[in-house]
C-alpha cells in the first residue's frame, strides 16, 4: 500500500490520471505490470482498477445495475459477472442496498460503491484518488478499513493530503510538491523523519538558561515568554523525562510540557528545500 | 462488440431517466400526427372533389412531400437535443473517467453512444408507423357519398349516350333482363348500402381457402417456396369451400330482333349473336377458332371488300364452361344506316354459304399457318402462360393439354369446320341488334 501525499494542487490527481490512462502524459512513460500502457492501453487497463476524486457514478441506476455496467466494461467474462458483482457487493459492505438507486446512497455508501467498482474486476492495482474526502470521521475510518482489507490482496495506491491518514493506513510513501517528487521511502523512514525535535516548556519558576542546555540531549534553547521555553534536542535521548525529573527536584513549577510536531505544511517546505528530484 | 452494445444500453436508459427522451418523443408525436392528419384531410378533400390517387400509401408515407419527408425537415430540431448530452454528460460528471480507466476503445464509446441515437431514432420510426395502422380500412361514409354523387352524376346522362344505351340494351337482352344484367341507373344507385358494401369487403378479403395464386416466369421454385408459404400461408382463411352456384342466366332461345334508334350520327352499329348449347372440350374448342376464323375472312371479302360500304367486321365467339357449356359467337359491323338490312342480310348469307359448302382450302391453310406462328409468340410469354394456366384451372383442366393442340389444328379439315358451321350457326338461334341514329 502506498500512499501518495500531497498539498492541494500538488499533482496527486494528475499522477493518478496519467496513471490509469484518463490524461494522456506530455512525456515519459507508464507502466503496468510491465505493459506500456500507452501501447497497449487495453491490456494495461484491465490490470488497474480506479476510483476517481469524484466517484464515477451513474446516480440514476441501482448499485447492482452500476456494477454489472462496470463488470460489463472491464471485460469480465459474461458468465462470471454475477459472482464479480455480488463479491464486490459483499466485499465493500453494499450487498443490502444492490437494488437502491444509488443517488439515494449516503456519500460513505457512494464512495464504497465507487471502490467496488475499481476492485470488481480482481484488478493487480488500485488507484484511489482521496477516497475519504467529504467523508465524516465515522465513514472515514470505515473507508480506511476497507482500503486495509483491500491493500492486503492487491496493490493500492491511495492519494491524501492528509498525513495522519496516510501514516495511519500506507507502507510506503510518495509525497510530490509543485509536480515534482520531494520524498520517497517507506512509512517507518517517513515517520523518523518527521519524529518530533522540540519541547514546548511552560515553567513559573524557570532556572536560567544556560542550566537548561546543559543538559544532556539538548541542541538549543529558545527564549519564547518569561516562562515558556522552546528546547531542540537530539532524537537519541530521552529528554522529556530527564526535564520532568529535573523540574520538580529543582522546584521549577513545570506547568506545561509538550512535544511539537511538525505540520505538514512544513514537512513539505522543508522537503521540497532539501530534496528536488524530478517526478518518476 | 458486446461493451458497445452496453454503453448503448445504458445510455439509452440514462436518456430516458432524463424527461427530455420522453418529452422529444411526445413533441414528436404531436407534430407528426398534425402533419399525418392533416395530410389525410386534405387527401379526403381532393376525393371528395373527385380527383382519383393511386398508390395512395406511398403518397402518404415515401414520397415527395409524404409523412417521413415532413419528419425529416423537423427532425434537425430534435437529433442535436439528444446528441449534445451524449460526451458532455459524461465529462462534467466525471464519469468518463470510469470509461477512459477501463479497457474500452474510443471507438467503443462512439460506436455505443451513436448507437443509442439509432435506437431513438428507431423509436421515432416506430412512432410513424402507428400512423401506418391507419391504413387498414375504414368506413368513411363522407368519401362514400362524395363518389355515389359522382356515379349519379354519370349515371344521369347514360341513357342519352346511344352506345351506353345500345350495350346495355344488348346485355339486357342477352342476360334475359336478369336484375344482374341490365345496365347501371340511378335507381340502382339509390339501392346501393354503405354498410352492405363493407360487408361484402370484409367478407370477400376475410377467407383466403379459395383462392388459387398462379406464378408464372423463371421462378427458382426452392426459393419461392418459403415466401409462398410465409406471405401466402399467413392469409386469413377458414376451412370452409365455396361453390358457385348456377343463377341460370341464359341468352333467350329463337330469333329476336331489337332496333334501338338514338343519337344524331349517320351511322348504324349492327350486333348479331348466335348463342347455345355446346360440348366444351379442347378438339371443339380449336374448331370453333377455325370456324370464327374462317367466316371472319369471308365477312371482310364479302361485307368490306365486295359490298364496299362495311368500315370492319368483326366476328368474336366466347365459349363457356361453367355453370353451363355454351357458346357464343358475335358478328359486329358499323355501316351507313341505309345499307343495314342489306348488309345483315349479307351476313346471314355468308354463314349459310359457310354451313352448306364449307371453307375454303386455303383459309384453312392460311388459319393453321396464322395459328402456328401466334401459338409460337405466344409460347414466349409469361401473359400467355398466366391466363392458360388460369383458364385450365377454372376448367378444371389438364394444364398439359395444350401439348397436344398442335395435332389437332393440325388435323383440322374443311368438313370439320363445314360440320361446326351447320352446328352451331344454323341451330335457329339468332339475336339482332341495330343502332340507328334518330335522324334516319
Amino acid at each position: 500500500m502506498l500512499g501518495l501525499l500531497g498539498s492541494n494542487g500538488a499533482g496527486k490527481s494528475t499522477t493518478m490520471n496519467i496513471l490509469c490512462g484518463v490524461l494522456s502524459q506530455t512525456e515519459g512513460t507508464v507502466h503496468i505490470d510491465g505493459i506500456d500502457l500507452r501501447k497497449h492501453p487495453e491490456e494495461a487497463k484491465t490490470r488497474i482498477g480506479f476510483l476517481p476524486q469524484n466517484a464515477p457514478l451513474h446516480l440514476d441506476l441501482t448499485v447492482r445495475e452500476y456494477l454489472t455496467y462496470c463488470a460489463h466494461l472491464r471485460s469480465i467474462n459474461k458468465r462470471n459477472i454475477k459472482t464479480a458483482v455480488n463479491a464486490a457487493m459483499e466485499k465493500c459492505g453494499v450487498a443490502h442496498f444492490r437494488s437502491r438507486v444509488i443517488n439515494n446512497l449516503s456519500g460513505g455508501y457512494r464512495q464504497r460503491v465507487g471502490i467496488a467498482q475499481s476492485i470488481i474486476h480482481q484488478p493487480k492495482l488500485v488507484v484511489l484518488d482521496e477516497p475519504t474526502n467529504g467523508l465524516d470521521p465515522n465513514q472515514i475510518l470505515e473507508v480506511r478499513k476497507l482500503i486495509k482489507e483491500i491493500a492486503t490482496e492487491r496493490a493500492v495506491i491511495f492519494s491524501s493530503h492528509i498525513l495522519s491518514e496516510v501514516q495511519a493506513t500506507c507502507d510506503e510513501i510518495r509525497m510530490i510538491e509543485g509536480g515534482r517528487m520531494v520524498f520517497a521511502d517507506t512509512m517507518t523512514a517517513f515517520n523518523n523523519y518527521i519524529l518530533p525535535n522540540s519541547l514546548l516548556v511552560y515553567m513559573d519558576n524557570p532556572p536560567p538558561v544556560k542550566t537548561l542546555a546543559a543538559i544532556q540531549g539538548i541542541n538549543a534553547i529558545e527564549q519564547l515568554t518569561d516562562g515558556g521555553i522552546r528546547m531542540h534536542f537530539d532524537t537519541s535521548t530521552k529528554v522529556s523525562a530527564k526535564i520532568i525529573v529535573m523540574a520538580v527536584t529543582n522546584n521549577w513549577q513545570l506547568t506545561e510540557i509538550m512535544l511539537e510536531k511538525s505540520s505538514l505544511d512544513e514537512i513539505f517546505v522543508q522537503l521540497s528545500n532539501k530534496t528536488a528530484e524530478p517526478l518518476s | 462488440m458486446t461493451k458497445i452494445l452496453k454503453i448503448a444500453r445504458l445510455e439509452l436508459s440514462i436518456l430516458f431517466y432524463s424527461p427530455v427522451a420522453w418529452l422529444v418523443l411526445a413533441i414528436f408525436m404531436v407534430q407528426a400526427g398534425t402533419g399525418f392528419f392533416g395530410m389525410l384531410s386534405s387527401f379526403q378533400e381532393l376525393f371528395m372533389m373527385g380527383e382519383k390517387a393511386d398508390n395512395l400509401t406511398r403518397m402518404l408515407f415515401p414520397g415527395i412531400n409524404g409523412l417521413f419527408d415532413k419528419v425529416l425537415q423537423t427532425l434537425y430540431l430534435y437529433i442535436p437535443l439528444l446528441t449534445m448530452g451524449l460526451i458532455s454528460r459524461e465529462l462534467s460528471s466525471g464519469s468518463i473517467k470510469l470509461l477512459l480507466s477501463s479497457p474500452v476503445k474510443i471507438t467503443e464509446i462512439i460506436l455505443g453512444k451513436y448507437l443509442t441515437m439509432l435506437y431513438y431514432a428507431l423509436m421515432l420510426i416506430a412512432i410513424l408507423g402507428i400512423y401506418s395502422l391507419i391504413g387498414v380500412v375504414i368506413k368513411d361514409s363522407l368519401l362514400y357519398k362524395s363518389m355515389m354523387d359522382r356515379s349519379r352524376a354519370r349515371y344521369y346522362n347514360r341513357a342519352n349516350d346511344p352506345g351506353a344505351a345500345f350495350n346495355d340494351t344488348i346485355s339486357a337482352v342477352l342476360g334475359n333482363y336478369n336484375f344482374r344484367r341490365t345496365g347501371p341507373s340511378l335507381k340502382k344507385l339509390d339501392m346501393v348500402n354503405l354498410d352492405r358494401v363493407f360487408s361484402i369487403y370484409k367478407e370477400r378479403f376475410a377467407n383466403a381457402a379459395n383462392m388459387a395464386f398462379v406464378f408464372t416466369g423463371n421462378i427458382d421454385v426452392k426459393a419461392a417456396k418459403p415466401l409462398f408459404e410465409k406471405y401466402l400461408g399467413s392469409l386469413p382463411s377458414t376451412s370452409t369451400t365455396e361453390k358457385p352456384r348456377d343463377l341460370v342466366i341464359d341468352p333467350p332461345v329463337g330469333k329476336i330482333s331489337k332496333t334501338i334508334i338514338k343519337g344524331k350520327e349517320a351511322k348504324a352499329t349492327v350486333v348479331m349473336v348466335y348463342s347455345g348449347k355446346y360440348d366444351f372440350n379442347n378438339q371443339n374448342n380449336i374448331v370453333f377458332d377455325a370456324l370464327q376464323e374462317n367466316l371472319n375472312i369471308r365477312l371482310i371479302e364479302t361485307l368490306r371488300e365486295r359490298d364496299g360500304s362495311v368500315y370492319s367486321p368483326r366476328v368474336d365467339f366466347n365459349l363457356v364452361k361453367e355453370p353451363a357449356q355454351r357458346f357464343s359467337l358475335t358478328i359486329q359491323f358499323g355501316c351507313d344506316p341505309a345499307n343495314a338490312e342489306k348488309l345483315i342480310a349479307s351476313a346471314q348469307e355468308e354463314v349459310r354459304r359457310l354451313s352448306a359448302e364449307g371453307p375454303q382450302e386455303e383459309n384453312i391453310a392460311k388459319w393453321k399457318a396464322e395459328w402456328r406462328r401466334q401459338r409460337e409468340l405466344d409460347l414466349r410469354e409469361n401473359g400467355w402462360w398466366l391466363n392458360y394456366i388460369i383458364r385450365q384451372l377454372q376448367s378444371v383442366a389438364d394444364v398439359k393439354e395444350c401439348n397436344e393442340d398442335a395435332k389437332i389444328v393440325d388435323a383440322v379439315d374443311t368438313s370439320a369446320v363445314k360440320k361446326a358451321a351447320k352446328q352451331y350457326l344454323l341451330n335457329g338461334n339468332l339475336i339482332k341488334f341495330t343502332l340507328m341514329p334518330e335522324a334516319h
